[in-house]
């Protein structure tokens, strides 16, 4: 079988593995993935243990990222820090999509008032610029990690709803819907079998590059006190606990920063390989 | 054209609508009684916790509250803040010009910087001038804007000495904040200007006027930025909103006293209607911007008018 039969789905896959600021942005992510699930495995201390070291010690052989004002690793408080923002950017990034996904789908699907009532919903949580969205959600239901992922995830639901509303759009108005129409199949059934299928590339692409976002939000949102609260090692609140010493300690809030940048730019470089594979004309 | 602006302005009305709606529901959005939910941190008596319902206006039936809202609006009467019982108007009018201040210099930065390295990227196209720029660009992209600030300081105020570390008052105060604040606008602009240079470049009225004969920097700035700048007006629209998010964090890390840190603080003290009367403040801002970026598109191209 020649390259002419490979599915489309492969075919991305070759696209994607021949790009190869891609593939080492994967790697990176692989890695970053794997020292999150096995952070009790590889942390050298426990990340909430004070006194392991010397108060705001330097970085030395037994601490090499060194140590925070209550002599806690800061190595330990990076790597479990990235299983906290991980997760939390995923679980806001499945929030928002899964929401996003059924409000467009069922918005373009139905069409007539539907469509205004979503749409014209999704245009006022747009006029809220940045942050200010997740900042007014927080507002009302307290600072906190979980609210603070409920947040984001909610002030990025009208990009999924716009996306996959504009392909349904023109998805349904492929012959094989009519016909799946005219022989009396159900419109959920039609939907997710035949409809479905068309925004999938699209919907991926933005959960890729909507987790480097949350990852940014959520993080600015505990800097600012409003996300995790201490002592929960996390990236975001590292950065704001350390830069209360950031004369004495370079070290505290460096290397929690750095997490967030690495892991930030592989999402993104990563993303954009996938968007050039799955579908190079698109311009998310 | 006219009828162009003039639609333009009215569907502002519908968005304006919308955006009062919502902020004026934040208050119904929290979860149980909001009156009780705002002064749990205090511990207040049920009394206190009637006295706020009242105070708010919490008793009445709904639309009497919205008409009631939309009233104060029209009158600027945004209410006024639950702990310093200061005007919510004069709060905003106090903090914004720090803040309008600091985001306009960095868009005006973000443009500058941007529109010049992406041209730059995008003339020395596949060179290893463009990669470094893109690669300074998916960085400036990627980079937490606090995490910049912090590493700033950590340069400038603490290890150089040249630059305050926070405060207001000089120019010199300025400068990092708005370094900070349009590093990452920058980056986006850049590489939006140079995807777009680079698609222009390959036109045929490119190859027609280097034909002519006309001199390659006369090509570039003449004929082929004008043409890659329509689609980054709209993103500096879009950007000065990123931007004035960016305000929170920035104002928080420099210690500036601005409409982005009282917010913040409101936030922390559940003192909603500060909150809300930023809100939307933030949000008309936002819309006359947008509507600003697309009346100067309808200048720049003359195709979207007829559209």
């Amino acid at each position: 079988m020649g390259n002419h039969a490979a599915s489309p789905a492969r075919q991305a896959w070759q696209r994607l593995t021949s790009k190869r600021m891609a593939m080492v942005a994967l790697a990176v992510l692989i890695v970053l993935v794997l020292l999150a699930v096995f952070a009790p495995l590889v942390s050298p201390y426990d990340p909430l243990e004070m006194g392991t070291g010397p108060g705001l010690g330097g970085p030395e052989r037994a601490h090499l990222f060194g140590t925070d004002l209550f002599g806690r690793d800061v190595l330990s408080r990076v790597i479990y820090g990235g299983r906290v923002s991980l997760a939390v950017a995923f679980a806001a990034v499945l929030f928002s999509s899964i929401v996003g996904v059924i409000l467009g789908l069922a918005a373009g699907y139905y069409g007539k008032w539907l469509d205004t009532v979503v749409m014209r919903a999704m245009d006022m949580l747009l006029a809220f610029p940045g942050i200010f969205l997740a900042l007014a959600i927080v507002s009302l239901l307290g600072p906190g990690l979980n609210n603070a992922v409920l947040a984001v995830g909610i002030s990025a639901i009208p990009t999924y709803t716009r996306t996959v509303r504009g392909c349904v759009l023109s998805a349904k108005e492929n012959l094989y819907v009519d016909a799946a129409h005219a022989v009396g199949v159900p419109d959920s059934r039609i939907m997710i079998r035949h409809v479905l299928p068309n925004v999938i590339a699209p919907v991926i692409i933005l959960m890729t590059l909507g987790v480097a976002w949350a990852i940014l939000n959520i993080c600015s949102l505990s800097f600012l006190g409003l996300g995790t609260q201490p002592p929960t090692p996390e990236w975001g609140t590292m950065l704001y606990e350390g830069r209360g010493y950031l004369r004495e300690a370079w070290w505290v809030t460096t290397f929690p920063g750095l997490a967030i940048m690495v892991t930030v730019m592989a999402v993104n470089r990563f993303g954009d390989g996938l968007r050039d594979a799955l579908d190079p004309r698109l311009k998310i | 054209m006219w009828q162009y602006i003039f639609r333009r302005v009215l569907v502002c009305i519908p968005v304006l609508f919308g955006i009062t709606l919502l902020v004026f529901g934040m208050v119904h959005l929290i979860p149980g009684d909001p009156a009780a939910t705002i002064l749990a941190q205090s511990g207040a008596k049920p009394e206190a916790v009637a006295t706020l319902r009242t105070q708010l206006g919490l008793d009445l039936p709904l639309t009497q509250q919205y008409a009631n809202y939309m009233r104060g609006l029209l009158r600027g009467d945004l209410g006024s803040s639950l702990f310093t019982y200061r005007p919510v108007t004069e709060i905003i009018g106090q903090n914004m010009r720090s803040t309008l201040a600091l985001a306009l210099d960095a868009i005006l930065l973000a443009i500058v910087l941007g529109v010049t390295l992406g041209v730059l990227a995008a003339v020395f196209h596949d060179s290893w001038s463009d990669n470094l720029l893109m690669s300074l660009a998916v960085i400036g992209v990627s980079m937490p804007s606090f995490w910049l600030a912090l590493l700033l300081i950590l340069l400038f105020s603490v290890g150089l000495g040249w630059l305050p570390s926070g405060g207001e008052g000089t120019w010199k105060h300025m400068i990092l904040p708005t370094l900070v604040l349009g590093f990452n606008a920058a980056a986006v602009i850049a590489r939006l200007v140079r995807s777009s240079m680079l698609e222009v470049l390959r036109q045929e009225y490119i190859v027609t006027a280097r034909a002519k004969g006309l001199t390659e920097t006369i090509v570039i700035v003449r004929h082929a930025l004008r043409n890659s700048l329509i689609p980054v007006v709209t993103v500096i629209g879009l950007q000065f909103g990123f931007l004035f998010g960016g305000t929170v964090v920035t104002e928080t890390v420099f210690a500036r006293q601005g409409l982005g840190r009282v917010a913040v603080d409101a936030i922390l003290y559940k003192d909603l209607p500060v909150v809300q009367g930023i809100v939307l403040f933030v949000a008309v801002i936002y819309m006359l911007v947008n509507l600003v970026v697309d009346l100067c598109y309808a200048f720049i191209d003359p195709r979207i008018r007829y559209g």
